[in-house]
């Protein structure tokens, strides 16, 4: 299988902290790979680095062969964990925005998601609920047919309901040529999605895996195992 | 892709503008057509509207740009496919775009205040028309020399917040915004005190009425500032763009 991305020596230090430490690994086509790691492990600085808001950093990253730069981010979709959008916007503009600017951006799909979870397309994004607002977010970016979607904490501040949509969204709406990578401490709501797993720790790659290995190696959920490696934390 | 974001800058800053451009024509259009004789009024209002056209520009320029590529905004913004200049050419022609259309409404309002108080009458605008006829070239020399003038003042605000958001100040960025806002209006100074240190050209400058200003302002001058202007939007440009692709760090 071909790889998507590929990371070597890659190291990024905050005001002399490092929050990754000279790490390397590759992900490949089709897979959904969940990013796990306690807090400051260095998941939101891979993810950035990746989507491209990140640029000072040391080693090498390689998505669909070229650097980060105006091509990786017309195949990378990315949901940071932050609330995004121009406050000026109601939720039919950022359709709008995201129809002008990415060529696999499926506004037709996108209204049928938005209707189907009950966002109005008039509202300003400002007058949304935290929840809703990210489902909106979620829907621009499951919206597209990238090769590489970058999920940083998609169910970080919804309802366990909610939850539910937001995995099936993620789910029906994901090309099955491309590559997901999910970042989440909601371990048990989302492994059973995963096809592998790469868990940070001190900024460096604790364990690079497929779930299924990871599973019996341990004889534990993947949760099970986090709680476990991690308990002293 | 470049015009798919002055559309997005235009959006997002058009309703402010042209509010507080509305605002102001509607206000003196009533006092200059009801109360006329009340030059105190009308005169602290043009003076205290325009002050405040200027500062809601400023501030709007400075907000946009600060909170649009280094607030949560950026996350999208610095995710979009295109290249940091593009990204940048669109913040400047936005803000181009609503500075000239300040500048006509204050020069448009200064006109009306002129002929409202007979600063200007038919025997005088004949002699103004005709100075700005027969000099054409040189005044479109300093609308030019003006333009860049203006191009420089945004450009050097964007580097300033621009630099004040490196990582490497850790808790010193607004300071550091500030000495380098400050580092750049010195430059600028620099090689036009040089040459007039050295007498190699007259820096003085008289403005006292439009027969004066070409002859102590001369276009030799004009030309040379307006060359180093170039130099300078041309160095903070691609400054600019090398730290948007290079070096952007968002929080």
């Amino acid at each position: 299988m071909d790889n998507l991305v590929e990371i070597s020596n890659l190291t990024k230090k905050y005001e002399g902290k490092i929050a990754l430490d000279d790490i390397s690994f590759s992900i490949s086509q089709g897979r959904i790979v969940g990013l796990l790691g306690p807090n400051g492990a260095g998941k939101t600085t891979l993810i950035k680095i990746l989507s491209g808001v990140l640029c000072d950093f040391q080693g090498s990253v390689i998505i669909d062969g070229q650097k980060p730069g105006p091509y990786t981010k017309s195949i990378v979709a990315y949901l940071p964990d932050k609330t995004y959008l121009s406050s000026w916007m109601k939720v039919s503009d950022t359709i709008d925005l995201f129809s002008d600017f990415y060529e696999d951006f499926d506004k037709f799909k996108a209204k049928e998601l938005m209707k189907r979870l009950k966002i109005e397309l008039d509202q300003k994004v400002t007058k949304l609920s935290k929840g809703t607002y990210e489902k909106v977010q979620l829907v621009i970016v499951m919206s597209r047919r990238a090769k590489l979607y970058v999920l940083d904490e998609p169910l970080g501040g919804v309802d366990p309901a909610s939850r539910d949509v937001i995995l099936d969204t993620i789910l029906k709406n994901y090309n099955e040529n491309s590559t997901v990578l999910l970042s989440t401490q909601l371990i048990s709501d989302v492994e059973r999605i995963f096809d592998s797993v790469i868990i940070l720790k001190d900024g460096q790659v604790f364990i690079n895996d497929d779930v299924d290995r990871v599973r019996e190696k341990s004889g534990k959920s993947i949760d099970e195992f986090f709680r476990e490696v991690f308990k002293c934390y | 892709m470049l015009l798919k974001l002055l559309k997005y800058e235009l959006k997002s800053t058009g309703s402010r503008f042209l509010v507080a451009f509305a605002v102001y024509i509607g206000i003196f259009a009533v006092l200059f057509g009801f109360f006329r004789d009340n030059v105190i009024l009308t005169t602290m209002f043009t003076v205290s509207g325009m002050i405040a056209l200027i500062v809601i520009t400023m501030l709007t320029m400075f907000q946009r740009y600060n909170t649009n590529l280094y607030g949560n905004e950026g996350y999208l913004m610095f995710t979009l496919p295109v290249k940091g200049r593009e990204l940048l050419l669109s913040k400047l022609i936005s803000t181009l775009i609503w500075m000239i259309a300040l500048s006509i409404v204050g020069i448009a309002s200064m006109v009306c205040f002129a002929f409202a108080y007979g600063h200007i009458n038919s025997f005088n605008l004949d002699v103004i028309a005709q100075a700005l006829l027969n000099n054409w070239s040189y005044f479109l020399l300093l609308a030019f020399e003006y333009f860049l003038s203006t191009l420089l003042t945004i450009i050097s605000i964007y580097t300033s917040i621009s630099v004040s958001k490196l990582p490497i100040w850790r808790k010193f960025g607004v300071l550091m915004g500030l000495v380098t806002y400050f580092v750049i209006s010195f430059l600028q100074g620099v090689p036009i005190f040089i040459m007039g240190y050295f007498k190699l050209i007259n820096v003085t400058m008289h403005i006292e009425g439009l027969s004066f200003i070409k002859d102590t302002y001369v276009s030799s001058v004009i030309w040379i500032q307006t060359g180093f202007i170039i130099i300078f939007c041309v160095g903070l440009f691609f400054g600019i763009s090398y730290l948007f692709e290079k070096r952007t760090s968002l929080k």
